[in-house]
């Protein structure tokens, strides 16, 4: 006897996560933001990061944001603060 | 496995019901113990039995933008082996895990390994015939077990909290399996927490993200102080001590020494173990526990210390509100649990829902 089964899982392709930034087309001397989210070492691992891109692409790093808590969302006022930012591009980073 | 927003899939043919288990292992929808594999007969049955439309949500993992709907819980209560009768505690849980206080996605994604657990209040205890006795925590009752299960299987399957890829528990936890346990209302010597929270003609479910489950024995303790004073310093152990909320299921023997005395109420219990379960500033530094840091201020927004007023000790929790106590457990043995809540602290507090 044949069993029919309904699949338990739903998958990704009808949620809303919004769409993706512009694509650089060149990475030179960029506006870099850091967004810590605020673990041990987090800083310590974004401020490398950082580091070796401007050592290869030029660019420095305009804004600085810390969210303190890693296990929570992101607050609004710094997601506000990040969107109002004259800075090309974020990096984020776990630390521990 | 691709499939449609409702998860109302095309559904999959298989030659037979043991081809069916095997196949829901490969297709990764197990927690590694085998499934009822979830079949449309009984899918549309557990819907169609509470009421439910398929495409209503009962869920939402909110960082994630991940909803689960009344169909995808229905498929995976099935495969934790729920019957129709189990569902309206599923949801409920679901509901409650979804209120943003609840912190969903963190709980199910942090290296700290919280356990989901789904506490059950009032008449649908006994309409469900769960065990609040002897092995609470342990196995031997459907109810209690497949519960707690479906709740796992929706974090996996449907919010994609998938173990070592998005969860990132380091240890993990034993009640990932499972954790669902009803009060033991007939051994309470206070009312039941449906009644605490203003339901006393209703069920509720309180859930809550919880670290590792801690014994508390003590079969000495002849009076309340002492039997609480042992589970004050659980509480207070300095592996995971915390400003977070705590559980604590006292056992019938445990309970009877405490509540001899009826000016013992619940609310003087909460208030002696938030008195009693702190530990000195120093033996935080020891351990290296930050115990007045810049983070610990800001998240707690009030100054560190006890009620008591005294800043040279960190208290466990907030205040006595902190703390749920409920009787549970066999009639024999003053073996009572706490659970403190997962290691962030208060990165997740408690919620509950009328079933």
């Amino acid at each position: 006897m044949t069993t029919q089964l309904y699949s338990p899982v739903i998958d990704d392709q009808q949620r809303d996560t919004g769409s993706l930034a512009p694509r650089f087309t060149s990475l030179g001397n960029l506006k870099i933001g850091l967004l810590s989210n605020g673990k041990h070492n987090a800083d310590v691992l974004l401020r490398f990061t950082a580091d070796l891109f401007i050592e290869r692409h030029g660019g420095a790093v305009v804004l600085e944001l810390n969210k303190r808590d890693a296990s929570r969302p992101c607050p609004d006022d710094l997601v506000g603060a990040v969107t109002k930012a004259d800075v090309d591009f974020m990096i984020t980073a776990v630390g521990d | 496995m691709s499939t449609t927003a409702d998860s109302r899939n095309t559904p999959i043919s298989l030659d037979d019901p043991l081809s069916a288990i095997e196949y829901c292992y490969e297709a990764g929808w197990t927690d590694g113990l085998p499934v009822v594999p979830p079949t449309t007969e009984l899918v549309d049955k557990m819907l169609t039995d509470n009421g439910y439309n398929p495409t209503e949500p009962v869920g939402e993992h909110l960082t994630t933008k991940r909803t689960c709907t009344a169909h995808a819980a229905a498929a995976n209560s099935v495969m934790a082996g729920c019957l129709p009768e189990h569902f309206p505690v599923v949801v409920a849980a679901l509901r409650a895990m979804s209120k943003p206080g609840f912190n969903y996605h963190g709980s199910t994604a942090s290296t700290g390994g919280a356990a989901h657990m789904v506490v059950v209040s009032g008449p649908i205890v006994e309409q469900l015939e769960m065990n609040a006795s002897g092995n609470l925590f342990g196995s031997g009752n459907r109810a209690n077990a497949v519960i707690g299960r479906a709740i796992r299987l929706i974090h996996m399957n449907v919010f994609h909290m998938q173990p070592n890829v998005t969860d990132r528990s380091t240890q993990g936890n034993p009640g990932k399996y499972t954790l669902c346990v009803p009060e033991r209302i007939e051994k309470s010597p206070w009312p039941g927490l449906n009644v605490e929270f203003g339901h006393p003609e209703d069920s509720i479910v309180v859930v809550f993200a919880a670290g590792g489950f801690h014994n508390v024995e003590n079969h000495f303790a002849a009076t309340p102080e002492q039997a609480l004073l042992t589970v004050a310093d659980s509480m207070s152990c300095l592996d995971s001590l915390t400003h977070g909320q705590s559980i604590v299921v006292l056992s019938p023997e445990t309970a009877e020494i405490v509540a001899a005395d009826e000016s013992w109420t619940r609310r003087r219990v909460q208030e002696f173990l938030f008195e009693n379960a702190w530990r000195l500033n120093e033996d935080l530094e020891r351990v290296g526990r930050p115990w007045d840091s810049d983070s610990v201020r800001e998240q707690y927004e009030a100054p560190v210390a006890g009620s008591d007023g005294l800043a040279d000790r960190y208290h466990r929790g907030l205040s006595p509100d902190d703390i749920l106590v409920f009787v549970g457990g066999g009639d024999a043995g003053a073996h009572s649990s706490f659970l403190p809540s997962w290691s962030r602290g208060r990165n997740s507090l408690m919620q509950y829902e009328i079933v």
